[in-house]
């Protein structure tokens, strides 16, 4: 096309220069290039035919027929600065600026996630206790009602028959295995020690639960009689790095037992907790019992079922409880019965609550109140931002009404402000997961028991769309509310404190003090029931006694007396009892007995057994009520002695303690008459009312297994060293193992102590997430009203009425807060205490006290900003307008 | 949106563009039916078209060099999107199901 170029060079060839203008004028810019270009084609085209004239009136017609609404309409604004880059810039400029309140926002949101985290990643742990075993799904555990005339209860253990023989006669029973605790002295060379945590299992525990073994196999551990299966951490005790396996520990004394496996430690979530363990078979051996695997009655073990998967279990009950019913015509004449039932295993740690149930089950009732402070935390920062954010706002309307001006749509704007509040929140987040890196492996301290995390993707990724629903709530009304400033009344500077967004911003402060306030009752609550427990009083002595459990080890029975003397000869030893598996804290025996009432008939019933020698009751400071104690000098007290407390004399309906004296217990040739009763001393903690007791003196000395020294511990390094020493030299070969009553006690309680630890925690947490918003809130407050506040100092207000004036808009929500969180609170602690059988009652003091402290901690947070503002220059304030 | 469904010129257009993806610009299109369907379209009514294939979707388009007749002006250039290309081969087999009705006379 050699000859276009003189063609397009040429005027007369040109468009009409008007023509074309006129399309310039009309056509949106954005086509222009485009419908110019095309216009122009079609003109060459035809100048290129030759057809110059021609082409002018055509490129007029194609000028006029072109001008339509699609090419002359314009390109809907596009605002600039809509890129990820720019709103990066906007916000780190706007938080550079306004460094207070971003510092406020990213501490209470990080604050608010870990705690969150926290309480999220211990919940998930109890929900899922026992969740590991492969076969969780079908393992049961198979618990009992006891019912007899006069009481009845649900125990954990079982007869020691079912776990032997279930499995064998019902085809939907798969597998059993028995569980059942023991201590001893375990003695590798010259080191021995006591140690509780020894289990006894059948060979089937671990096929039906799933352990990670270390060295050994399962299927062979407790083949041979003589076998024990350690952890991991007591087989580091005894052989240190050397390898436990086919080594031999000492039991008792008096039994060789080699090492055939190693366990890793049951992990944390696990309700079976072990050190070691040895087989059923030992255990009959060693305790001499004949009938453990058909004795159908009484209560020894836990009992797991492995079921197979869709067993109708009515069905199966219905078929084990009639079993059970024929086996147990002993009881069924005496007009007592065991109902069997089944626990889901996965169900145990958290909704069992039993007789002789596992100590480190945890409570569902905790769960729900920690994932509500869980969920309370998280409101309060979300308040917190949204508080924060607007409250600000004043300081962005310019940047807002320009944006506007320049062609932002409100969408624009309200992209950008859910952007920065989702940055703020990840940066929080990310600042909250390395707390919670930093934290976790502090858990056991506070918790006792380990809390692990999982850092798994997947947890990760829940994490990450979390904290994004987190940012886009937060950020959800800031957004609209400021995307919505007229750019016109922005700039013309009418706009003032945010009127619309003040009620709003004042009932979500209610709603962050209502929630503190109901927490700081809590607390209150909380301690004075704990306190309360604490001292109250128990019905017998308790901070001078000391505990020690021999476990009935036949050479500390044999050197009795010895110790005795020796102990006694120094004054700070004051009374020394034996006793059998009788230390009045939390665990004791029960067994059925016949008992006469007051019409002479014989009802059956349950109580607890305290079998113990004459110096049992001064020992512990326990009162008679009526009668006597158990004496040397009634020799028949050995056969034909028992005493009771008061809680069996009413349960029995026997009238007065003196009335209950004479009373017979047990059937001929046991039958025992009352000698005396005692006053009732809380041996279960105080969660449980006093329930009936019997007293049984032991008539052979071997039969002791604990003693309990009554001393003056007002040196108790004297006191303990002489204990010690003497120990050491009459029983070398045994370890001591003491403690003082005062601790047992004080472990009763370690659920709710640990409960109250961790509550408190969170409490105070909320507590300062509130007043960071407090104080962000009037900082901004005071901020927009520095020409008020300039010019009421000029016109004469004193200092006091501007802090007055400052103040009273906060303390007015405060006061509301507290009228709202008391009946809240109320409501919440009536419940919790309810679980308490001795419990304080709520007063009025602890809801003024809490509503006094909140008052306190918010005048103290707004005080600085107030002060400040009060003593300020009111020149610096009006000087410039 | 508007609708997604393609009228009878829209779709002559927008097979245009896949046919003969060098000329895909609102000229050459005008030109082509023009040569095909020896209809006389002015060049707005294409450049209309476009535009509403644009919003729809159906396409996507790029501004490139263009010869010196457009005196130096660039020229938009249009391509098929999936979502074109998809309603396209709907729009064909709806038709051809249709034949495989008609019985042969």
């Amino acid at each position: 096309m050699g000859n276009d170029n003189s063609g397009l060079n040429n005027s007369q060839t040109a468009p009409p220069k008007w023509a074309d203008k006129f399309l310039e004028w009309y056509c949106a810019p954005h086509q222009l290039e485009d419908v110019q270009g095309a216009l122009y084609e079609y003109f060459y085209d035809r100048v290129q035919e030759g057809k110059s004239r021609q082409a002018k009136w055509f490129f007029l017609l194609d000028v006029i027929t072109h001008f339509r609404p699609h090419i002359i309409k314009r390109e809907s604004p596009h605002f600039a600065s809509n890129s990820l880059g720019m709103y990066l810039k906007t916000f780190i400029r706007n938080y550079r600026k306004n460094q207070l309140a971003t510092i406020l926002n990213v501490l209470g949101l990080t604050i608010s996630i870990t705690s969150f985290l926290l309480i999220v990643i211990w919940i998930n742990q109890e929900k899922n206790f026992d969740a590991f075993h492969k076969n969780a799904a079908d393992i049961y555990r198979i618990p009992n009602t006891f019912k007899s005339e006069s009481e009845n209860f649900s125990q954990a253990v079982s007869g020691p028959a079912l776990g032997a023989q279930l499995h064998k006669l019902f085809p939907q029973i798969v597998n059993a295995t028995r569980f059942g605790g023991g201590s001893g002295v375990i003695r590798s060379g010259d080191q021995s020690y006591f140690e509780n945590n020894i289990r006894i299992v059948d060979p089937s525990f671990f096929e039906m639960f799933t352990w990670e073994a270390l060295e050994g196999k399962p299927t062979e551990f407790l083949k041979e009689l003589n076998s024990i299966v350690l952890t991991e951490s007591l087989a580091k005790k005894y052989f240190g790095e050397d390898s436990a396996l086919g080594q031999t520990l000492i039991v008792d004394d008096e039994r060789p037992l080699t090492v055939t496996g190693i366990l890793k430690d049951p992990p944390a979530n696990s309700q079976l907790q072990f050190e070691a363990i040895v087989s059923m078979e030992l255990a009959k051996v060693r305790w001499g019992t004949q009938d453990m695997d058909t004795n159908w009655g009484g209560g020894w073990f836990h009992t797991y079922l492995q079921l197979q998967p869709n067993t109708d279990q009515d069905a199966l009950m219905t078929e084990v409880n009639k079993l059970i019913t024929s086996k147990l015509t002993f009881f069924t004449e005496r007009n007592m019965s065991y109902h069997y039932f089944l626990q889901p295993l996965t169900s145990i740690h958290l909704e069992s609550d039993l007789r002789y149930d596992f100590s480190n089950n945890g409570s569902a009732r905790n769960v729900s109140i920690f994932t509500a402070i869980a969920f309370i935390i998280l409101l309060l920062a979300c308040i917190n931002y949204i508080n924060l954010t607007t409250a600000n706002a004043i300081r962005r309307a310019k940047e807002v009404g320009i944006k506007k001006v320049i062609g932002a749509l409100r969408m624009d704007l309200i992209r950008q402000f859910l952007i920065e509040s989702t940055l703020i929140c990840f940066l929080s987040a990310l600042l909250a997961l390395g707390l919670v890196y930093y934290l976790l492996p502090n858990a056991e301290n506070v918790l006792g028991y380990a809390i692990v995390f999982d850092w798994s993707a997947q947890n990760l990724l829940w994490l990450l769309l979390g904290t994004l629903g987190l940012g886009l709530v937060a950020g959800f009304f800031p957004a609209f509310s400021i995307s919505s400033f007229k750019p016109l009344s922005v700039i013309k500077g009418r706009l003032r404190s945010g009127k619309q967004g003040g009620l709003i911003r004042k009932s979500l402060v209610v709603v962050q003090f209502t929630a503190t306030i109901a927490l700081i009752i809590a607390i209150i609550t909380v301690n004075g029931q704990l306190r309360y427990i604490q001292n109250q009083d128990l019905g017998m002595q308790t901070d001078e006694v000391i505990h020690v459990s021999y476990r009935g080890l036949q050479s500390v029975n044999d050197n009795q007396e010895v110790l005795k003397n020796e102990l006694l000869q120094n004054a700070n030893f004051k009374s020394i009892s034996f006793y059998r598996n009788s230390h009045p804290v939390g665990g004791l025996s029960n067994s059925t007995v016949q008992v006469e009432t007051q019409e002479g008939t014989k009802v059956s019933s349950s109580l607890y057994n305290i079998r113990v020698d004459e110096a049992y009751a001064e020992t512990y400071g326990i009162e008679l009520a009526a009668g006597r104690f158990f004496s040397e000098v009634f020799p028949t007290d050995s056969t034909q002695s028992v005493l009771v407390n008061e809680a069996a004399v009413e349960a029995f309906g026997w009238g007065t303690p003196e009335e209950a004296l004479g009373m017979k217990m047990g059937s001929a040739p046991f039958e025992r008459t009352v000698i005396g009763v005692v006053e009732d001393f809380n041996f279960e903690g105080l969660h449980k009312e006093v329930e009936p007791l019997r007293i049984l003196p032991i008539r052979d000395k071997n039969d002791y297994s604990e003693m309990a020294l009554k001393v003056d511990l007002s040196d108790p390094f004297k006191t303990l060293g002489f204990l010690e020493q003497s120990w050491k030299k009459i029983n070398p070969e045994v370890p001591l193992d003491y403690t003082i009553m005062n601790e047992d006690i004080k472990d009763q309680y370690q659920g709710e102590l640990r409960f109250r630890s961790i509550f408190l925690v969170f409490s105070m947490l909320s507590l300062v997430i509130a007043c960071l918003g407090l104080l962000g809130l009037a900082t901004a407050s005071t901020h927009q009203r520095v020409k008020e506040i300039g010019i009421r100092k000029v016109l004469g207000a004193s200092t006091f009425n501007l802090i007055n004036l400052l103040s009273r808009e906060f303390l007015v929500l405060v006061a509301i807060s507290i009228v709202l969180a008391t009946p809240l609170a109320w409501y919440g602690m009536e419940r919790w205490l309810a679980a308490f059988a001795y419990r304080i009652n709520m007063s009025w003091l602890f809801f003024i006290s809490a509503g006094c402290i909140a008052l306190a901690i918010a005048f103290l947070t707004i005080s600085y900003q107030t002060v400040k503002a009060a003593f300020s220059n009111p020149v610096l304030a009006l000087r410039n307008e | 949106m508007k609708g997604t469904n393609l009228g009878e010129f829209e779709e002559l257009v927008l097979l245009i563009t896949v046919a003969r993806p060098e000329e895909a610009y609102s000229v050459g299109i005008a030109k082509i039916i023009d040569e095909v369907t020896n209809r006389k379209v002015v060049h707005s009514v294409v450049h209309a078209c476009l535009n509403r294939l644009l919003k729809k979707g159906f396409l996507s388009s790029e501004m490139k060099a263009g010869s010196n007749k457009r005196g130096g002006r660039r020229k938009r250039v249009y391509t098929i999107t999936p979502l074109g290309m998809k309603t396209l081969e709907m729009v064909k087999s709806q038709r051809d199901q249709l034949w495989a009705m008609i019985t042969p006379a």
